[in-house]
């Protein structure tokens, strides 16, 4: 056989859509959600006797989901090749209906997904796993943050996005980026 | 009501569920207070992101990416041990290539399991069943045939394929015969302009154009683009089982069940071929995962025509896992393919991935080479053409030993 053991599979299988969903919000288009999502599972196979140890294993996944975006940003801030807002525009539409297809739902998302991607990653990844559900208590083992940080952390990364999201494309905003 | 308090809502994700009372004590807040407004709408526009569906096949892939030990490249390439490895469990395999004409009596060739008609079936036997009990052939069209197909170009695999009604005359002659015909592949996977070539037995012709006729295929790529494929040909040969060696008796029940799943499974690719013809990628890619929740992930077709979805959209590392998966399904397989060689091979080629190119196009032959002597093999042209290049960029054989 060439794929994974059979208990990988049983432990991963149930929360890998959970883990897509927050690779999505992390990322903003499916290519880089996959790449993450595989990451996590090429990270806790190498840890299979810790994983089945646990009896919160979707917790620990997404410790390693948080742990690979936050990694993976580092050597994408490296590398010459940034992402802009360009790229990502690029990898959406090709993923994704036109905006024809259902506008103003489509232009909402994609202005949401463009404010994304000015977070900081540490922002962002605090988002994306705060609105699937997680509780602070929760958050704070996955990213091995102190409460009231968590706390602070998130008011203020809402705060941003929010007026990122309020200005979206005027000048202001691009002042802010630089 | 102050900052903190909706910063507590925001946190336990009670923003969307309120009680009209505590709704409105949040609402004075948020019109004097500007962080908090935008705050509130910031995670409002965050709960309401539509995310699409998991992929289908992204649990396998992950599985497969997981399981191959890392390297230089993480996820992407198959590193040497694990090609040793996928090629020991393949080597029982014959003719992985391409079936010959003259090679494998339909005896040797073993029936398909029960529920797995044709459609997975690349260049091998479709189902059989022995002549002397053979249902009237119009009855149970898609059974009493067997038929083998030989393709001459590198990757034209049919992914429709119509099984030939098997002529009632040939049936009571016992006869069996092959017909070659020839035809042209539109940008739509259909067939166009079936002409036949030669034939052992003029009564096969009119079965096999018929046929032949309304199978599907992926549409050639030139460069991204959908082009027209002139000129393939293809052999159907029509085999009546070896009595003395007759596969497994099945009711008559699981023949229907297993006609019927064939027809519903060959019906769903023609959705996602029609949705193809019309750049619906999007619709094409939810056709797919739709049919691998149905159909597992062990159907070659699908990994192939996943490959082929995302070679079209220019994501190509995407595309490479897919077809890193059909050969690992096609190793898996009691059938012999060429399946996603090449694709894969001209995958790496344009990523200028030249070794893992060069590995690529080896693995059939290596397999091959493991058979009994005797056993056909035959390389496609593309294969060869593309070989050719490699080594005139330096990369053969030898150097890979060497790394």
């Amino acid at each position: 056989m060439t794929t994974a053991h059979p208990e990988f599979r049983d432990l991963v299988a149930p929360h890998l859509k959970a883990l897509f969903r927050s690779a999505y919000r992390l990322t903003g288009n499916r290519p880089d959600a996959e790449d993450v999502v595989q990451e996590v599972c090429i990270r806790a196979y190498a840890h299979l006797s810790t994983l089945r140890a646990l009896e919160q294993p979707k917790s620990w996944l997404f410790k390693i989901a948080y742990r690979v975006f936050v990694d993976g940003a580092r050597r994408r801030a490296r590398s010459p090749v940034r992402t802009t807002a360009e790229d990502f525009d690029t990898t959406r539409s090709s993923d994704e209906p036109s905006p024809d297809d259902h506008a103003e739902g489509e232009i909402a998302e994609r202005r949401l997904l463009e404010a994304l991607a000015k977070l900081d990653q540490d922002q962002r990844a605090l988002l994306a796993l705060q609105v699937e559900g997680y509780s602070l208590s929760e958050l704070q083992a996955i990213t091995d943050l102190s409460t009231d940080v968590l706390k602070a952390r998130l008011y203020r990364a809402r705060v941003r996005l929010g007026k990122l999201l309020a200005g979206n494309g005027k000048a202001p905003v691009l002042a802010l980026e630089k | 009501m102050n900052c903190n308090d909706v910063a507590a809502i925001l946190d336990s994700n009670r923003s969307a569920r309120m009680a009209a009372g505590e709704r409105a004590t949040v609402d004075e807040h948020l019109s004097a207070c500007e962080d908090c407004d935008a705050a509130w709408h910031a995670q409002t526009e965050l709960l309401a992101l539509r995310v699409p569906p998991m992929p289908a096949t992204l649990l396998e892939r992950a599985l497969l990416a997981a399981h191959v030990p890392q390297r230089t490249q993480p996820r992407r390439a198959w590193p040497s041990m694990a090609i040793g490895a996928a090629l020991l469990a393949g080597a029982a395999l014959a003719g992985v290539t391409i079936v010959s004409l003259t090679s494998s009596p339909s005896a040797n060739v073993p029936p398909a399991p029960a529920g797995e008609p044709s459609a997975q079936v690349d260049e091998a036997l479709v189902a059989t069943a022995p002549a002397a009990t053979a249902p009237a052939p119009s009855a149970t069209p898609d059974l009493p045939t067997s038929v083998e197909l030989v393709e001459t170009g590198g990757d034209v695999i049919p992914l429709v394929r119509h099984n030939p009604q098997y002529p009632p005359r040939a049936l009571e002659q016992k006869a069996g015969g092959y017909v070659q015909l020839e035809f042209d592949i539109t940008t739509a996977g259909t067939v166009e302009n079936v002409r036949v070539v030669k034939s052992d037995d003029a009564q096969f012709e009119q079965s096999a154009f018929d046929a032949l006729s309304k199978w599907r295929y992926l549409p050639r790529l030139s460069a991204g683009k959908r082009v027209r494929r002139d000129g393939v040909q293809t052999i159907l040969r029509f085999v009546l089982t070896d009595e003395k060696n007759p596969p497994a008796p099945r009711s008559q029940a699981e023949i229907d069940a297993a006609i019927r799943e064939s027809l519903q499974y060959s019906a769903g690719l023609e959705v996602a071929l029609d949705r193809l013809a019309t750049d619906d990628l999007r619709g094409v890619e939810l056709q797919l995962d739709e049919m691998q929740a149905v159909y597992g992930a062990e159907r070659l077709d699908l990994w192939n025509f996943y490959g082929y979805l995302y070679t079209v959209e220019g994501n190509y590392a995407r595309a490479i896992d897919a077809y890193e998966t059909a050969v690992a399904v096609a190793m898996r397989s009691p059938y012999p393919t060429s399946g996603p060689y090449v694709s894969l091979a001209k995958l790496y080629f344009a990523r200028h991935q030249y070794d893992m190119a060069l590995k690529t196009l080896l693995r059939p032959q290596q397999a091959v080479s493991g058979a009994p002597p005797g056993g056909s093999r035959r390389v496609s042209d593309e294969a060869t053409a593309l070989i050719d290049r490699l080594r005139a960029l330096g990369v053969t054989e030898e150097t890979l030993i060497g790394r």
